[in-house]
């Protein structure tokens, strides 16, 4: 059994967890509907944003305190050379793609979701469901608890809102 | 710590042809953005549901004010796993947070926002603009990028019900569709800039030139009056108002600062000399600390940097050029910020 440092939990672990669930998971929904849809370049696109997503969550986990803006991010994990930022290089282009471009995007997007689920140590899962979204809303209101007896001030929630 | 705000001094594009010599109205603007707007029962046949029965979900939240379904589905877009979203204009909103239902497996996002919020944003936007992408561009700064979604969103609002006035009048319309243009370029030059700054690292730096390329493509559509801010769709606006498929094709290959020069010219849309229209600027205090002989620096009270705050300059960054600069903007030890006036004045040389 090995323990984990509360603060870094608290801060950094639950802060990309929090974008997981609300930045790549709504992607990746995404791109399985457009992949239902036979919408191809919609769905390439939608693994870009995937991918994307990943480099934020795993910048996030490493301290990156910016909001997932694209310019920015890009030059932030791109200079990282991250295995995440290594996948969005071998995306195809969204433009006149067929099926068998999405399904390799797709593939790559989920590489990127696997680098993600092996840095995280704890997931909200399906937040944006049915089933999901009370388990999140208790997971939201257990983390407040946790960063009040660490002293440290509310999640800020200002990038996820629209 | 406000640190000193400067041009960048990095190489980069080339001067080319004008925008056009069109007068600065744009009275089309609302039919424009109207002819890529669905109306409600279509947009969500399109997630196998009416609006009679969205309405019986939100219940008394509907006697609220004016309702809207926005989003993709109402921009003309979306597919059978879109999100219904719904923003509600009311005298007393409860604050900023949405509410979600489902319907469903449908996620319902549901937003309230106060009666005059539209107006407010009109009031704040800039009023001076030029010709520019066959439309109107802003002078002056656009709004941060959550209100460009917001206006995007309310531009293509579709109404619950006929008798509903839309979000904005076509006169507002017009000068929010000017700033969601300026918003495009200046993504563009700092989705370009990025790109140029990542060029010492080699490859990594193609993927940014691609995401520079399509942002060309996305000023051509907000100039063309699809102006529903949503990355993911961009090859569908493209095509439905009719942009070159083979220019679309070039911009999303964009591998270096040469080719957007190119696309940029047969875009018709002005160069741009990316490192003139930055500024640099210190982005969070920084602190000098000696630690065990060592000069460190505390980054915004939270990262440590080896060297000393005077390492990071920018004005020493930029001159130096290679991969310091990047890992610099990389670390958040500086911001980029578009130089609105500098790109005042290429918007008004090429309507001139």
């Amino acid at each position: 059994m090995r323990s984990l440092d509360a603060r870094w939990f608290a801060e950094r672990a639950t802060a990309a967890a929090w974008a997981e669930a609300l930045v790549i998971q709504p992607a990746f929904e995404d791109v399985h509907a457009a992949l239902d849809a036979g919408d191809w370049a919609t769905c390439v696109d939608c693994c870009f944003e995937t991918v994307l997503g990943a480099c934020f969550v795993l910048a996030v986990l490493d301290g990156y305190n910016g909001a997932p803006v694209e310019a920015d991010l890009l030059v932030r994990c791109l200079v990282d050379g991250s295995p995440a930022a290594d996948l969005l290089g071998r995306l195809p282009h969204g433009h006149e793609a067929r099926g068998e471009d999405a399904r390799e995007a797709v593939a790559i997007s989920g590489e990127a979701l696997a680098l993600v689920e092996a840095a995280l140590p704890l997931r909200v899962e399906r937040f944006r469901t049915p089933e999901g979204f009370f388990p999140g809303v208790r997971a939201a209101a257990g983390l407040e608890k946790l960063r009040t007896r660490l002293g440290l001030p509310g999640f800020g929630w200002r990038h996820f809102t629209t | 710590m406000g640190a000193q705000v400067r041009k960048t001094g990095l190489p980069g594009g080339s001067g080319g042809p004008s925008g056009g010599e069109h007068s600065a109205i744009d009275a089309g603007a609302g039919q424009r953005i109207r002819a890529y707007c669905c109306d409600i029962d279509a947009a969500l046949t399109r997630v196998g549901t009416r609006p009679a029965a969205v309405s019986e979900l939100l219940g008394s939240i509907r006697d609220d004010g004016p309702a809207f379904l926005v989003g993709s589905l109402a921009a003309g877009l979306g597919n059978r796993g879109s999100d219904i979203d719904v923003n509600v204009f009311c005298a007393e909103p409860t604050g900023e947070a949405p509410m979600m239902f489902f319907l469903g497996q449908t996620s319902v996002d549901v937003q309230l926002y106060a009666t005059e919020e539209s107006r407010r944003i009109v009031a704040a936007l800039a009023t001076d603009r030029v010709a520019f992408a066959g439309s109107v561009c802003a002078l002056g700064p656009p709004p941060e990028l959550k209100t460009q979604r917001r206006i995007s969103r309310w531009l293509t609002a579709c109404p619950f019900t006929s008798s509903q006035a839309p979000v904005f009048e076509d006169a507002e319309a017009e000068l929010a569709l000017a700033a969601l243009v300026r918003g495009a370029l200046e993504n563009l030059v700092r989705a370009g800039y990025a790109a140029l700054v990542l060029e010492p690292l080699g490859a990594a730096s193609e993927v940014a030139w691609r995401r520079a390329g399509r942002a060309v493509i996305e000023t051509l559509a907000r100039g063309r009056g699809d102006v529903f801010i949503g990355e993911k769709w961009l090859v569908a606006r493209a095509a439905r108002c009719g942009v070159d498929r083979a220019l679309v094709r070039r911009a999303f290959e964009v591998s270096c600062s040469e080719e957007l020069a190119g696309v940029l010219r047969t875009a018709g849309l002005p160069q741009l000399e990316l490192s003139e229209l930055v500024s640099l600027a210190g982005a969070a205090p920084l602190e000098e600390f000696a630690l065990a002989g060592r000069s460190w620096t505390l980054l915004g009270g939270a990262r440590l940097l080896p060297g000393s705050p005077g390492d990071l300059s920018a004005e020493r960054l930029a001159s130096e050029g290679g991969p310091g600069l990047a890992e610099a903007l990389a670390e958040g030890a500086l911001a980029v910020a578009v130089d609105h006036h500098a790109l005042d004045e290429v918007l008004r040389s090429c309507a001139a």
